[in-house]
Order: C-alpha cells, then sequence, then structure tokens
C-alpha cells in the first residue's frame, strides 16, 4: 500500500485509464506507419520541434481546459462557457497590453481573476440559485464572445509585447513553455486534490450531494469553486490562444474547444454522471483529440469534413468505455465459440 | 429539523440553556449533534466511494478541507470501527456500495461515531438490513447509551424500541401524544397511547 507506486495509483484511480491510452496509442501506430516522419524530431536553436511536440503544443489548451472540467463533471456538473472564457481572457490581455502601461506581471493576474469571477459566477448559478449546469453556463458562453467583444471593441487587436508571446511560443529548457505550464498545472491539481481534502469533497458532492451535505460538506462552496477553477484553467488557455496568434480574436478563438474539454474528460474515464475524477485521464483524452486533428491536417482531410473521423474516434472509444457494450461484444465471440 | 435540514414552523432549540439557531447540518455537527438518517441510500452512503472515505467524511468535513486527516489516522480509525462493529469486508478501499445494507449502515455509524457526537439521531437505523445486523446495531445502541450518549432513536418497530429505550416519546400526526419511562415502556402501553387519542 505505501510504495510510491500504488499511490500514485490511488492519486488518478477514478474510471479507467485504458480506453483512452488505447486509443491514443492505436492512433499513433497509425501515424507511425502511414503518416511520413511523425516521430521524427529536431533540434533547432536549442529548441525540440517535429509533429509530436507540435501535438504537445497545440493540445495545451485542450489540456489546461480538461483540467478544469475534469473537476466541474466531477460534481455532476458541466461547464459550456470555457470558449468564451478564453475569448474574454485574451481579449483583456491584449487590450491591457496594447493601451494600457501595465506590466505583464499585472495584466495576467488581472485577465485570469475575470475568469475565475466570472467561472464562479457560473457556480453562483449553479450552486446557490439552482439553475441546471448546462443552462447556467449556457448563459456565458453565448454572452462571454458578446462581453469580449465588448472589450476589444468589435475589432481584432493586435500585440508585438515580447513577454506574452513568448507565454505561447517561447521556449523553456528546449520544450515549448505551454508545455510546462500544462505540467504545472496538473502536478498542483493533483496536489491540491490528493494531498487535501477537496478531491474527496469533490467526489462526494458528485457522488451524493444530498448525503455530502448531511455529513457536514458546504456543497455550495465545492461547487463555486470547482467552476471557478475551471474558470482559471479557461483563462490561461486564453492567454495561449492569444499569445499563439499575437492578437486577440474575440470571435473565433476558443469555439467549439468546450465540447473538446468535455470529450477529453468523458475518454479519460471520469462519468459524466459525477463522482470519481481521473486528472491523467483527461490529459490523455485531450491529447487522443489533438493527435487526430493533426493527423487529419498531416494526411490532407479537408477542414470541412474533417468532424466525420472524429465523430468516428468518439463513437469507437465511448462504445470501447461502455461495460454494457463490452459484454455485448463478448457474448457475440462466446455464442460463436460455442455453435 | 432539529439538524437544520428542515426550517421549523414553530418551537425553540435550546442546548445547555442556550438558545440557538440551526439551520445548516454544518452548525449542528459544530454544536455536537450526528445524524443518521432513514433514506440510507439517498441521504446517507456516497456509494462509489470507499469505506474509508464514507467512514471520515463527517470528520473530515468539520476540519475542512485543507487540513487533511493523515492516512495513518485515517487507517487507524478504519480499522478500529471495522473490529468494533464487526463491520463485514475484505478491507477498508471496497467501495461502501458493494456491502450489504446492514455492514453500509455499520459504516454510516461509525462514520458518526468517530465525531464523538454528544447527542446521535438515529432515524431508523435497523429498516431494511438483515436479522443479525439489526440485533447489532441494537447492541450497539444500549452499549453507546451505557457510556453516556445521548441517543434519540427513531423507529417504527415496537419490539426494538421496548428493547433499546430509556424513555419513549409517542408522536402521531406530528404531535406528542404521551410519554413513557423505564417500567412503563411496553408494547401494551405504546399501543394504547397510539390509538387511543382522537
Amino acid at each position: 500500500m505505501n510504495d510510491p507506486l500504488s499511490k500514485l495509483k490511488e492519486w488518478f484511480q477514478g474510471g479507467s485509464l485504458m480506453w483512452a491510452l488505447l486509443g491514443l496509442l492505436t492512433l499513433l501506430a497509425y501515424d507511425f506507419v502511414f503518416v511520413d516522419g511523425f516521430f521524427r524530431l529536431e533540434v533547432r536553436d536549442g529548441h525540440l520541434y517535429g509533429t509530436v511536440i507540435d501535438i504537445l503544443n497545440q493540445g495545451s489548451k485542450t489540456m489546461l481546459l480538461a483540467l478544469g472540467m475534469t473537476l466541474v463533471i466531477a460534481t455532476g456538473g458541466v461547464d459550456l462557457s470555457v470558449g468564451s472564457l478564453m475569448a474574454i481572457s485574451g481579449a483583456l490581455a491584449a487590450v491591457l497590453v496594447t493601451q494600457t502601461e501595465l506590466s505583464l506581471a499585472l495584466v495576467i493576474p488581472l485577465a485570469l481573476t475575470a475568469t475565475v469571477l466570472l467561472g464562479a459566477f457560473n457556480g453562483m448559478l449553479v450552486s446557490v440559485a439552482g439553475i441546471q449546469p448546462i443552462v447556467a453556463t449556457l448563459i456565458l458562453m453565448v454572452g462571454g464572445r458578446g462581453i469580449a467583444m465588448l472589450i476589444t471593441g468589435g475589432q481584432i487587436v493586435t500585440f508585438e509585447h515580447t513577454g506574452f508571446v513568448f507565454l505561447g511560443n517561447g521556449h523553456f529548457l528546449g520544450i515549448p513553455f505551454t508545455l510546462t505550464l500544462v505540467l504545472l498545472m496538473l502536478i498542483a491539481t493533483s496536489l491540491l486534490m490528493r494531498r487535501t481534502a477537496c478531491g474527496l469533497f469533490v467526489e462526494a458532492v458528485g457522488d451524493n450531494e444530498t448525503a455530502s451535505r448531511f455529513s457536514g460538506i458546504s456543497t455550495w462552496t465545492v461547487k463555486l469553486s470547482v467552476y471557478g477553477f475551471s474558470g482559471l484553467c479557461a483563462g490561461l488557455a486564453g492567454l495561449i490562444a492569444a499569445s499563439n496568434i499575437k492578437a486577440a480574436d474575440s470571435s473565433r478563438v476558443g469555439e467549439m474547444m468546450e465540447l473538446d474539454a468535455i470529450f477529453a474528460v468523458v475518454v479519460g474515464g471520469t462519468a459524466l454522471t459525477g463522482g470519481r475524477f481521473n486528472l491523467l485521464g483527461s490529459i490523455i483524452g485531450a491529447l487522443l483529440i489533438q493527435t487526430l486533428t493533426t493527423t487529419m491536417i498531416t494526411q490532407g482531410v479537408p477542414p470541412a469534413i474533417a468532424p466525420v473521423p472524429k465523430a468516428i474516434v468518439i463513437v469507437a472509444v465511448c462504445l470501447l468505455q461502455s461495460e454494457k457494450f463490452r459484454t455485448e461484444v463478448a457474448g457475440w465471440f462466446g455464442r460463436r465459440a460455442n455453435t | 429539523m432539529l439538524f437544520g435540514i428542515d426550517v421549523a414552523d414553530s418551537g425553540s432549540l435550546q442546548i445547555d440553556g442556550q438558545p440557538c439557531v440551526i439551520n445548516h447540518p454544518r452548525k449542528a455537527i459544530a454544536k455536537g449533534l450526528a445524524f443518521c438518517s432513514e433514506d440510507r441510500k439517498g441521504e446517507g452512503v456516497i456509494p462509489t466511494l470507499s469505506i474509508r472515505e464514507n467512514l471520515i467524511l463527517a470528520m473530515q468535513a468539520s476540519r475542512g478541507a485543507f487540513r487533511l486527516l493523515l492516512r495513518a489516522e485515517q487507517d487507524q480509525l478504519c480499522d478500529h470501527y471495522i473490529n468494533a462493529l464487526n463491520i463485514k469486508t475484505p478491507n477498508a478501499a471496497t467501495p461502501i456500495g458493494n456491502l450489504s445494507g446492514g455492514n453500509q449502515q455499520k459504516v454510516l455509524l461509525a462514520r458518526w461515531l468517530a465525531m464523538q457526537p454528544r447527542l446521535i439521531i438515529l432515524d431508523e437505523p435497523t429498516r431494511g438490513i438483515d436479522v443479525g445486523a439489526k440485533a447489532e446495531i441494537e447492541k450497539l445502541v444500549r452499549s453507546l447509551r451505557e457510556k453516556g450518549m445521548a441517543v434519540i432513536f427513531i423507529s417504527s418497530e415496537l419490539e426494538e424500541v421496548v428493547h433499546t429505550c430509556d424513555r419513549v416519546a409517542v408522536l402521531r400526526d406530528r404531535r406528542k401524544v404521551g410519554e413513557l419511562t423505564g417500567g412503563e415502556i411496553t408494547e401494551q402501553r405504546v399501543m394504547e397511547l397510539v390509538a387511543h387519542h382522537e
């Protein structure tokens, strides 16, 4: 019970990692065979380049969103507003960087505070007002983009700020800085959840809210916090997205990313009904999506029909996860063996 | 109502002579109360979490999120209560949902006993569990009483009420229709009180 490996297992025990990993490995095997130089890595100016690094770099936003989304889903909720919150943090940071003299050390916390507060607003609607999460977060999903537009005045705000550009394009110890960020967030979130009782409370509230309240857990604080945390993750992802293109494009950034994040979480073994969660699984789920997207680009699949193969993979992984489906299939094979 | 789940229509509450208002379970727990619901599935167990996590839940909640009980303390608590209450399980990591009703009930009792409450409210604690566990729970309640813990034992089974209680208040249609103590407590007397008043 006390060796490090089983301890680590206990940290990431929600659901099964196996199916997400299986999907990812299958996809990577396909890429290995059919895509030329998929695993080739190059070192230029001391920085690592290659398709795999690209996937990790591009997937950083989905991975961040998935971290926050995991906790929200673990409480039995869902956060549809993350894409719009990305737009807001990007817009706010871009405007502050171009139109004021504030240093980046102030701009980033400001932008993140804004999204945390908006996330907490979602949490208020869900926990205090008792609105269904899907409806409550839909409000900001639709309205958030409008707020971002208001901040930028409907324009695409471009910037050349060195520090801000570094955030999404820089390298740290040879690997993209975004990856460092994701890694730090994963470690910080895991520590927060498993070295304190936060993880226990999140899972308890998601599994049986009434029983949790009767045991003395302040359920509304738990919910408020996870939506706020999801806001933080969305804010970070929004900063990276703006930095990537050196501009705040309020109408396009983070579009449909909430769905990618939800998918990443579900594939990663956290049930939409709440309860046990698995942060590592969500990260792998996010990588699965990004690998799929990148594979389709390298294979020259036209963007217009790209959702079709994506949907097929999603259905496949979800079917594999369904215990009912698996026993059914096992039944078919069993019967054939008997006859 | 006493535990801060529902709001009282009228009346007042005094603890140690101090009037107080309890409007959330957290406050009740802080005052040393504990409540084991009759709806074990809906208001008691967290089915996919382990016995250990279910057992420490109330204790951890009262400590707050950032003062996690040491793992050694958690294991010690689990070992203690699994032995003391004779909970039948392979180990403390088993999800509570896999246990029988009686053993689930024992884990919930342990959750509250770990808090060492001054008053524990047991609402139909023996409902829907097997005869063996039922007898064990009745025995447990009697031993708690002997240790000096106040127990409110809510039940609609007369036999176990007569076996377990020192003082019986009979309620009918939300009103108290009589109170019995000591030797007065017989099934006969309780039935009379229930049936007598119009």
